[in-house]
């Protein structure tokens, strides 16, 4: 299951390199662990800090150099500790999150996980090597949203800047009416897309594991002379905050798309919207009611949407936009809310498609060339049953046209 | 800052004063007001690791950024700290509550300073990011980096206080939100105080 990272701590590579090598020490690839099992431990002789080659001596301490306190009982930012409070567990969260992104791990049941082989040949290689490079770069484009992303800056200049660009939940505008807890009947707009803080989070990870595998470079830094940029720009991955807002192409990065890429770690499902169960925008539980009562419908038309589009981009053709939305339409109640017009919302969240891994072009208006396939089993590994009989049964109709 | 203040001292164990403090973390409301034990997380004192100890003397290093904080917890040193509120160490104690604590424990002495403090109860706030005990007053105070979370910060804070106040009526509890001294002017002060640090340092009646 992969998902749209928006968190900071799993920013560095470096950082889940050497995470992955503590937790391959205690578990290799044949058992399972669990999510608290990437926290800090001391008293665990196998903790990160056993591994890790960024930590500062600071009177005569080990310290991460990223806590703001270094002394912090964490000790580790990225994962937090096991003393640490449950609300420091976002961080070893997001690095499980980064981790099956990359395809480092593998999801065995909801709260199980297990390293891949992937994952093995990266810890077994030399951190200072072209082998680590590869597997990282592997792992990078396995992950649908950095195709959005790299999509996304196909159309910029070799030099660009990436201030400006939105790689999250499409913003959809859709009103629906909606009954307060005093009766009071009201119109509401829901909440589909994401807050600028939380794209702007999700760029900057984007961003510095591409600087980390050759795909682009941060205009206006030296870095150290090395062919690998994970070692020539590591100073620069490894600051606390991204300080550079332009970069340039790599040709890597502009000859990527010449050939249909197969993208291992699309979005699943359940993350094809955010979770608006932990909403917290201004506007309040009336908001967060409302986004969570059509929650399954917008998960839904977005999941159709994908599945139909890489259907097609299997069999090599083009999606017809027009006559999925004259099908869907069919099963209104299923997609949309009423009183909002099905072909203005689907001419929006028709922009899922790069940040679930599956960017795609149009031409004569109506035809979507998909410019990757994405992995099924993934796209579907948390759906409803009835959510992929629905897709099908679209597809089904439409060949009916 | 002048960089050879130290004359060095002699610690029994440990760190001395200028490079390590201790701080309050993660108590709760309760725990501060009825005088419990605390748990006391370690901080270092420089936030640039610009120390170094030699033959017990501090050595400070190239990378200082001169914020002072190291020469204000010197606890051979008497001086008038008003005079070493400048903006880096403004800016220190903004992205470390820990400094901000141990800061506060030497300007506020025969007070218990804690950071991000629990409150029980659901509210959003979870923590508070600064509290200060002086015998029955009790202040809350809110690190603002932006205005327009004022008015959020200051509900959620008052929301506490009123919660609080009936579980506590022998104290006084005292809203204040410290904003950056660059940063006072473009703030509007509402029903709770917004204050810098020069201002805090006068409203509670520092050392």
């Amino acid at each position: 299951m992969a998902l749209l990272l928006n968190r900071k701590y799993g920013s560095r590579l470096e950082c889940l390199y050497y995470i992955l090598t503590s937790c391959y020490k205690k578990f290799g690839t044949t058992e399972t662990f669990a999510l608290k099992d990437l926290k800090f431990d001391p008293k665990d002789d196998k903790n990160v800090h056993h591994y890790c080659k960024q930590l500062q001596n600071i009177l005569d301490r080990q310290c991460c150099p990223y806590l703001n306190n270094p002394l912090n009982l964490s000790k580790c930012y990225a994962t937090q500790s096991v003393d640490s409070d449950s609300t420091k567990s976002k961080a070893v969260s997001d690095i499980g999150g980064s981790l099956e992104a990359l395809g480092f791990i593998t999801r065995i049941d909801t709260r199980k996980y297990k390293i891949s082989n992937d994952g093995e040949k990266w810890v077994k290689s030399n951190f200072n090597s072209k082998e680590w490079e590869d597997i990282a770069r592997k792992g990078v484009l396995s992950y649908g949203v950095i195709i959005g992303f790299l999509n996304k800056i196909k159309e910029l200049s070799d030099d660009f800047s990436y201030q400006g660009l939105y790689l999250s939940y499409p913003h959809t505008t859709e009103v629906v009416e909606y009954e307060t807890a005093d009766h009071t009947k009201t119109y509401i707009q829901i909440s589909t897309d994401s807050q600028q803080d939380s794209n702007t989070r999700t760029l900057s990870r984007l961003i510095g594991w591409c600087v980390a595998v050759g795909l682009i470079e941060p205009k206006g830094v030296r870095g150290k002379e090395s062919t690998l940029a994970h070692i020539k720009y590591q100073d620069f991955l490894n600051k606390e905050e991204l300080t550079v807002r332009n970069f340039k192409k790599t040709s890597l990065c502009k000859t990527l798309f010449d050939n249909k890429l197969n993208i291992e770690n699309p979005l699943s499902y359940s993350r094809l919207h955010k979770n608006a169960e932990s909403m917290r925008e201004n506007g309040g539980e009336d908001l967060r009611k409302v986004t969570l009562q059509y929650k399954p419908k917008i998960l839904d038309r977005r999941f159709v949407f994908i599945y139909a589009l890489n259907h097609y981009s299997k069999l090599n053709q083009s999606l017809d936009f027009k006559k999925l939305i004259q099908v869907m339409q069919n099963h209104s109640d299923k997609f949309f809310s009423k009183g909002n017009d099905p072909v203005s919302i689907m001419e929006t969240e028709c922009e899922i498609a790069d940040i679930a891994g599956i960017p795609f072009k149009i031409e004569q208006d109506s035809f979507f060339y998909a410019k990757t396939t994405i992995n099924e089993n993934i796209l579907t590994q948390d759906a409803p049953i009835t959510s992929i009989k629905l897709a099908k049964e679209i597809i089904k109709e439409m060949e009916t046209i | 800052m002048n960089h050879n203040f130290c004359n060095g001292c002699s610690t029994s164990a440990g760190l001395p004063k200028c490079a390590l403090g201790l701080a309050p973390n993660n108590a709760y409301i309760e725990d501060i007001i009825n005088g419990s034990p605390l748990f006391l997380m370690e901080n270092f004192i420089c936030h640039r690791a610009a120390q170094n100890i030699v033959e017990g003397k501090l050595k400070i290093l190239d990378q200082c950024n001169d914020c002072d904080l190291c020469y204000i917890t010197c606890p051979y040193i008497e001086t008038d700290y008003t005079t070493l509120f400048s903006d880096r160490l403004e800016k220190v104690i903004f992205n470390d509550f820990g400094k901000a604590s141990i800061l506060f424990q030497v300007l506020f002495p025969n007070t218990v300073v804690a950071t991000e403090v629990q409150v029980k109860g659901n509210f959003r706030t979870k923590r508070i990011d600064l509290v200060i005990k002086k015998r029955n007053e009790i202040y809350f105070i809110k690190f603002l980096k932006t205005i327009d979370k004022i008015s959020f910060y200051t509900r959620s804070y008052l929301e506490v206080i009123e919660q609080y106040k009936n579980l506590f009526p022998n104290y006084t509890f005292k809203n204040i939100c410290l904003v950056n001294t660059r940063k006072l002017d473009s703030f509007i002060s509402v029903e709770n105080d917004v204050l810098n640090l020069s201002n805090l340092y006068s409203f509670i009646g520092g050392k």
